[in-house]
């Protein structure tokens, strides 16, 4: 596993706890050389979709957000950071009750996209967060989100993948790489620069 | 960064440059300390107040890798009202516990100093400063929250990388661990938890090798109070 995770380390050289740390030092020290480098070069590729979905979302009377595992605690993060900005959101991870009870009885595939139907209304705003870009409940939630005239903004990694050319997201801001972590990186990145963006919020009428 | 958009203006999207002021050696030192310590048998528990989505992804990376072969390993975040009472009835002697916050975040300053007297030893993510000096086993700071995704990111890596090292998995994983080895006669004052309150000028308290009766030569203490002992005796508070 270490020579998939790093390849470049020697672990024939490794023999005691000194050279160990150092050459995680060195590789971390790439690594992180490596994330920063993307981080800069997703935003800047990203710069007129993420102009258009903050359009979107700023005009938006509630802001829908799901994700699967890291990615659902991307969503929760961003959830809470709109929350301080005076939007009205709504994770859709947030409830273990609700993503059990369709978990078990209609399927994991649905888990959001049921929820969707219960909280979303026309001009409301659906974000998803997926490394890969083809997680099968947030493409089923994107296609009931756009039945409902709800609009739909996608983080995917993988160049976007599924996602990238599904008709069902509107807005996929793309990252480019195959590392799931490093994914998840640039997506934090693109999360700062989207709420920075949006704060604070527009006085919308909410009732 | 950008300022906000409106559908007349249009936003200036700026990458910031990146920034590779950082310490690496911490990250590696806190990927080694976990290491060593899941390696006997610790759970690791994550807590981030107000920033629970950060602490259950540091949880849900140790429980479920992204590695196919990867092992899992106890991870857990402790959330809710009070979570020092929740910690406090769940952190085991051995475990780590990993904070996520600023220095100022009062609940994180008592778990820091709790710790020690639970017997876990203390990886902190401090967010925009630095922890106090020896406050914790290993201190990673972090500018903003998008740095810190990729500190813990990175000690997950580094921790499964030193999990294939056994050569490397013995030694001490903590400060307390290198301590005397025994708490009661040895020449060092230790921290205690008070977990109970007896007759006769006695109290029961937790230290990081177990629950010992003690002498009180302090007074009026209470359960939850933050002792120091020395032979098998109160001798002052922590906190």
């Amino acid at each position: 596993m270490s020579t998939f995770l790093y390849p470049f380390l020697d672990d024939d050289a490794i023999t005691d706890t000194a050279s160990l740390l150092g050459d995680l030092a060195r590789s971390a020290e790439a690594k992180w050389h490596e994330s920063g480098e993307l981080g800069a070069s997703t935003v800047t590729a990203n710069r007129e979709v993420l102009h258009d979905a903050v359009v979107v979302l700023r005009s938006a009377p509630q802001i829908l957000l799901a994700g699967n595992g890291g990615s659902a605690c991307d969503a929760e993060r961003t959830a809470r950071l709109l929350r301080i900005a005076g939007y009205r959101v709504r994770s859709l991870v947030a409830d273990p009750v609700t993503i059990t009870a369709l978990a078990n009885d209609v399927g994991v595939e649905n888990i959001f996209a049921r929820q969707i139907e219960a909280y979303g209304r026309a001009g409301d705003s659906l974000i998803v967060f997926s490394t890969s870009g083809a997680s099968a409940n947030l493409l089923a939630a994107c296609a009931t989100a756009q039945r409902l005239r709800i609009r739909t903004v996608a983080l995917a990694g993988y160049s976007g993948g599924p996602m990238g050319h599904d008709r069902s997201v509107e807005f996929c801001l793309r990252v480019e790489s195959a590392s799931v972590h490093r994914i998840q990186e640039a997506q934090a990145v693109l999360i700062d620069h989207l709420v920075a963006a949006l704060a604070p919020a527009p006085m919308n009428d909410t009732s | 960064m950008t300022a906000h958009a409106t559908e007349h203006d249009a936003p200036q999207f700026v990458a910031d440059p990146p920034d590779d002021r950082h310490d690496s050696s911490v990250l590696a030192a806190a990927a080694l300390l976990l290491a060593r310590r899941f390696s006997s048998g610790a759970t690791l528990w994550c807590i981030a107040p107000g920033r629970d989505d950060h602490a259950r992804h540091v949880a849900v990376e140790f429980v479920h890798p992204v590695i196919v072969g990867s092992p899992t390993l106890p991870s857990a975040a402790i959330t809710g009202a009070d979570i020092v009472a929740e910690a406090r009835a769940l952190v085991r002697s051995g475990d780590v516990v990993l904070l996520i916050g600023e220095s100022a975040c009062s609940p994180l300053a008592e778990l820091a100093a709790r710790a020690q007297a639970w017997g876990a030893a203390l990886v902190w993510f401090c967010l925009h400063d630095q922890p106090p000096v020896g406050a914790a086993d290993v201190a990673v700071r972090c500018k903003n929250e998008a740095d810190l995704v990729r500190a813990y990111h990175l000690v997950w890596e580094l921790c499964h990388v030193c999990l294939q090292h056994p050569d490397v998995l013995t030694g001490p994983s903590s400060q307390q661990l290198t301590a005397p080895d025994c708490a009661v006669c040895s020449d060092e004052a230790v921290t205690a938890e008070v977990s109970g309150l007896a007759r006769d000028g006695m109290v029961r308290v937790r230290t990081a090798r177990g629950q010992i009766d003690a002498a009180d030569l302090v007074g009026d203490l209470r359960v939850g109070d933050l002792v120091l002992t020395h032979a098998a005796t109160v001798i002052g508070r922590r906190i």
